[in-house]
């Protein structure tokens, strides 16, 4: 059901989950115990006790909420209804990947190239071809990611509001 | 008055005032630059004071230091990006301001409170350096167990509305600060088979990932409505000043502010950002408004900002008292004065007298530098406001990015930020305040290393953690904490949300 | 408005290729010829960086090229070493791989290096250690340590490194009683334990303040031979007690550094090492500057490496 479909909820679960795979998995493995007083295992377990409590407490109120919203929205149409959707896990995915991924992509790859570029710089010593690269390439794709990447955002919000 | 003498002559000395002036400028511009932090640009600045004489570079240093931490607000409050750690607390009210037009107004406060906060501890510690060190020596283990346990409190403070998802965060915060090797036996945990994590996570790279990188995202988001430029315009001439309104205000805060920063400074391992985050606590507990708080409080701006420069001013305190550095920064000090064949401690009152007033000098007078350069530079660094945002954004990315990877060199550290980046979005989706988790970080070494030893110590007796005068008063503090914090809450929400 | 579009959009392809031009490798020529990183292992400004500090400052006169010291702290010393490892073996990268991070730790850990990943180039310092206690502690000497333990004291000695950790238990065989050993992250840290008579006694090394100030006292050097500033402290050995700490610092080039490039290398640091500049800088914060060749301190490491594999058996401490 997509109003379960709650994107808080799922990360509580999600949480929970890590706390399940840290207490079982990880920590047997990683808490060193050799030649040990025995309490190397007591403070990383106790905060994932306590993580795994406060997901499981999150995950409750969240559920009562969305079962809340659920009930009302049987009684109140299209608003609340619109509002849930939008916070539906296909929204959020979609809105990461096309606002979010794609220009977060781009600096990635501009940031990555910056610091090869950077790395670079330290061994030129070429002074022309030092202060082509240390100049142009850095302000270059800057305005190239600016202006291409950025305006698509007016686009995208106007889609999803009309959902 | 002998000491006033000495500390004048050494500051009238033309080379030491330009080496000072160059130290807290350059560290006001490096620190305001998202990526670099205020021991970066000492880092950066070490080489060259080789050269120099002793009490030059070491004012040259202390100075880039207080210019940095005050930097790191500027970064912060305009762009939501702290430069240093220690402006963590300033960021969330900081911001707040600016995105009301108010972001000269923010900047002076900051400037302000830091100049006084610092300067109060400056004065603390030229009074009495030595005694006050001896005293930092009376926290042991079970001292500083429990200070830390005190301080988890503040998650209660910087949760704002949701207690369980600031504990969340906090617990997160705690666990990827277990992340690296166990501090009694040096062995691996929580490293999942890779060398990479022996390290640990670096402060430096979560906090740029978690904040500035996350922000990015978070503003990719927000609909291009209108004007494009960054932060809209002051609309009032209060706006960009200080008022008497504003200095009422911040009397308290300040007073609280420096008061407690340079009791954090002068126990060694506390660090400045313990100190921000715990005066713009006591900030709110003072206030007549706490609901203010996370939207733009001025009296949270100035117990954060005179908190974490206190906090500088003091740590020296251990470091000439004791030859103990009280942070990483003082660690880099006590290198410089060891290049000049000086050591740090007890002795160097009586056998290098001029190298220690002149810095008492240097700091005084680096707190009125700071002012100037300060007031000269914001409406500068304001212009930044008026760039549009699909410029400053991606800048903002590039250099938060070039930031992380300059922490160590090290291309893990890009990767660590980039995940927090993700983690700090999610956080933001889902109402969870990424402070919370830096609290948790900082504090897990010094509840866990020092826990163990007290019991390692005891040989496993756990009522000495409650044998020690000091730790008990700190026991009451954490309750009292505690019980007004639920007293607090309590009245919050019957009062209507 | 269409111009500076044009105008940019040119300049941005301009640019990336200029980039991407630009990007070819540098040949080899005269060894050096241009300026050689350093990577120290510890964190900026403490003893084993502020000493190669002071070594990369020497031998920049017999290299005649800069060297630029690079930090990468972790991992109890083995960050620099793994970084080490795996960069280009060309000459023109060197880094401290001291005693601890290649001796005790893979013993301990998984380390992403092995000795032979390395071409030794110089042992350029000494570690030098003591055993302190507080100035109002009525202990004088390590027997009668031994025998406040022997009669029912719970004695305890604060840590920083395993090193210092296989000292301890030797001296607990030795005795037959148990100093019980309390880790701490760093030396400074250790002082402060002992100031606050935390402790009983900690180790200590010779740039403490307060051992010179007077408030710690020096109840024997832990090294094969007593403290150059302070002869009159008997060592452990001459205490009845046949154990001591060696710790060095040294420098390696990765394996697979061309021959030739190692020898000039060696040449170039064992000078500074020997350079009187260096030594008295160094011997002045208390430390002991000393030199020994590549070969000798390869030798060392191999030597160490196996004797601690079997203390640190014994310890429990072995990575599983």
């Amino acid at each position: 059901m997509r109003r379960f479909m709650d994107f808080q909820l799922c990360l509580a679960l999600g949480l929970l989950g890590f706390c399940g795979f840290l207490f079982f998995w990880a920590f047997p493995r990683y808490i060193p115990t050799r030649g040990g007083d025995g309490l190397e295992a007591m403070l990383p377990n106790g905060v994932v006790a306590f993580l795994t409590v406060l997901s499981a407490v999150y995950a409750v109120s969240r559920l009562r909420t969305v079962l809340s919203m659920a009930g009302a929205a049987r009684a109140a149409p299209s608003d609340d209804d619109r509002r849930q959707r939008r916070r539906s896990a296909a929204f959020l995915i979609g809105s990461l990947v096309y606002a979010g991924l794609l220009p977060v992509f781009g600096y990635v790859l501009s940031s990555v190239l910056l610091i090869s570029w950077f790395l670079f710089l330290m061994n030129e010593r070429h002074p022309l071809v030092f202060l082509l690269v240390a100049v142009l390439p850095p302000f270059a794709l800057n305005f190239l990611l600016a202006r291409v990447l950025l305006v698509r955002f007016t686009a995208l919000d106007n889609f999803f509001a009309g959902l | 008055m002998e000491v006033l003498q000495l500390a004048v002559s050494a500051i009238a000395d033309p080379v030491n005032l330009i080496y000072l002036v160059i130290g807290v400028a350059a560290g006001i511009v490096l620190g305001a630059i998202p990526g670099l932090s205020a021991s970066m640009a000492i880092a950066m600045i070490i080489p060259f004071t080789f050269m120099l004489p002793p009490v030059a570079s070491l004012i040259m240093m202390t100075g880039a230091y207080k210019g940095g931490i005050f930097g790191g607000s500027i970064a912060a409050i305009l762009v939501k990006a702290p430069g240093t750690a220690a402006a963590v607390a300033t960021v969330e009210d900081g911001h707040a301001l600016a995105r009301q037009g108010k972001g000269r107004k923010a900047l002076k406060i900051s400037l302000f409170a830091s100049a006084i906060g610092d300067t109060f501890s400056d004065i603390i510690l030229i009074l009495s350096a030595a005694q006050l060190a001896r005293i930092a020596l009376q926290f042991g283990p079970v001292e500083f167990t429990v200070i830390a346990i005190a301080a988890l409190t503040l998650v209660a403070s910087l949760s704002g509305k949701s207690l369980v998802k600031g504990l969340i965060g906090a617990s997160i915060g705690l666990l990827v600060a277990m992340i690296g090797l166990d501090p009694i036996s040096g062995l691996p945990r929580l490293t999942f088979g890779s060398s990479d994590f022996y390290g640990g996570i670096g402060l430096i790279p979560m906090l740029i990932g978690l904040l500035p990188m996350a922000e990015v995202l978070i503003r990719l988001e927000q609909p291009v409505t209108g004007s494009k430029v960054f932060l809209p315009p002051p609309r009032t001439r209060d706006d960009t000043r200080v008022t008497a309104g504003d200095w009422r205000r911040m009397r308290k805060p300040i007073a609280a502010g420096s008061v407690i920063g340079t009791i954090i400074g002068i126990i060694p391992g506390m660090g400045p950002l313990l100190g921000a985050l715990l005066g713009y606590d006591a900030a709110k507990r003072l206030s007549k408004k706490p609901e203010e708080f996370g939207k733009g409080s001025v009296e949270g701006v100035a117990g954060a900002e005179s908190g974490n420069n206190a906090v500088s001013g003091a740590n020296l305190i251990p470091l000439l008292g004791l030859g103990i550095p009280g942070d990483s920064e003082a660690v880099i000090l006590i290198g410089a004065f060891m290049i000049h064949g000086l050591t740090p401690g007890p002795l160097i009152f009586t056998e290098n007298p001029e190298v220690v007033y002149g810095l008492y000098g240097g700091l005084i007078v680096a707190n009125m530098l700071l002012v100037v350069f300060g007031l000269l530079l914001i409406p500068v660094f304001t212009r930044v406001s008026t760039v549009p945002t699909s410029i400053i954004l991606p800048v903002v990315m590039i250099l938060a990015t070039m930031g992380a990877y300059n922490f160590q060199q090290s291309f893990f550290d890009v990767w660590v930020a980039f995940a927090f980046c993700l983690i700090g979005y999610t956080m933001h989706k889902v109402g969870a305040p990424r402070s919370t988790v830096m609290i948790g970080f900082i504090l897990l070494p010094i509840l866990e290393d020092n826990f163990r030893r007290a019991v390692l110590i005891s040989g496993g007796d756990w009522s000495v953690f409650f044998e020690s005068t000091i730790g008990n008063v700190l026991w009451f503090i954490a309750l009292a904490a505690v019980c007004a914090s639920i007293i607090g809450y309590r009245r919050h929400l019957r009062s209507g949300q | 408005m269409f111009r500076r579009r044009t105008l940019i959009h040119a300049f941005s392809a301009l640019a990336v290729c200029a980039a991407a031009v630009s990007a070819r490798p540098v040949l080899a020529q005269e060894f050096p010829d241009r300026e050689v990183t350093l990577i120290v292992n510890y964190g900026a400004g403490g003893t084993t960086d502020t000493a190669t500090r002071i070594l990369a400052q020497t031998a920049e006169d017999y290299l005649e090229q800069p060297i630029a010291v690079v930090n990468r702290a972790g991992g109890a010393g083995t960050a620099g070493p793994s970084l080490l490892a795996q960069s280009t073996p060309d000459g023109y990268t060197v880094g401290v791989t001291s005693l601890s991070p290649l001796t005790v730790a893979p013993h301990t850990m998984d380390v992403p290096f092995e000795i032979d990943d390395f071409s030794f180039v110089v042992g350029y310092l000494r570690y030098v250690y003591g055993i302190a206690v507080n100035a109002n502690s009525p202990y004088e000497t390590i027997d009668d340590l031994v025998a406040a333990a022997r009669e029912g004291e719970r004695v305890t000695i604060a840590v920083t490194s395993t090193d210092e950790r296989i000292l301890v238990e030797n001296l607990n065989s030795l005795s037959g009683v148990e100093f019980v050993a309390i880790p701490y992250q760093s030396g400074s840290e250790r002082e402060v334990a002992l100031l606050g008579d935390f402790v009983t006694m900690s180790i200590i090394g010779p740039g403490s303040a307060n051992l010179q100030s007077g408030d710690l006292r020096l109840v024997a050097a832990a090294g094969p031979r007593r403290w150059s500033q302070r002869q009159d402290v008997p060592t452990l050995i001459e205490q009845g007690y046949d154990t001591a700490i060696e710790s060095w610092a040294g420098l390696s080039a990765p394996a697979g550094t061309p021959d030739d490039v190692v020898e000039a290398l060696r040449e170039v640091f064992y000078q500074a090492a020997q350079d009187p500049a260096y030594a008295d800088q160094v011997n002045g914060l208390g430390l002991d500057a000393a030199a020994m060749s590549g070969e000798e301190y390869g030798e060392m490491v191999r030597n160490r490496y196996a004797s601690n594999g079997e203390w640190i058996e014994r310890l429990g401490l072995a990575a599983n």
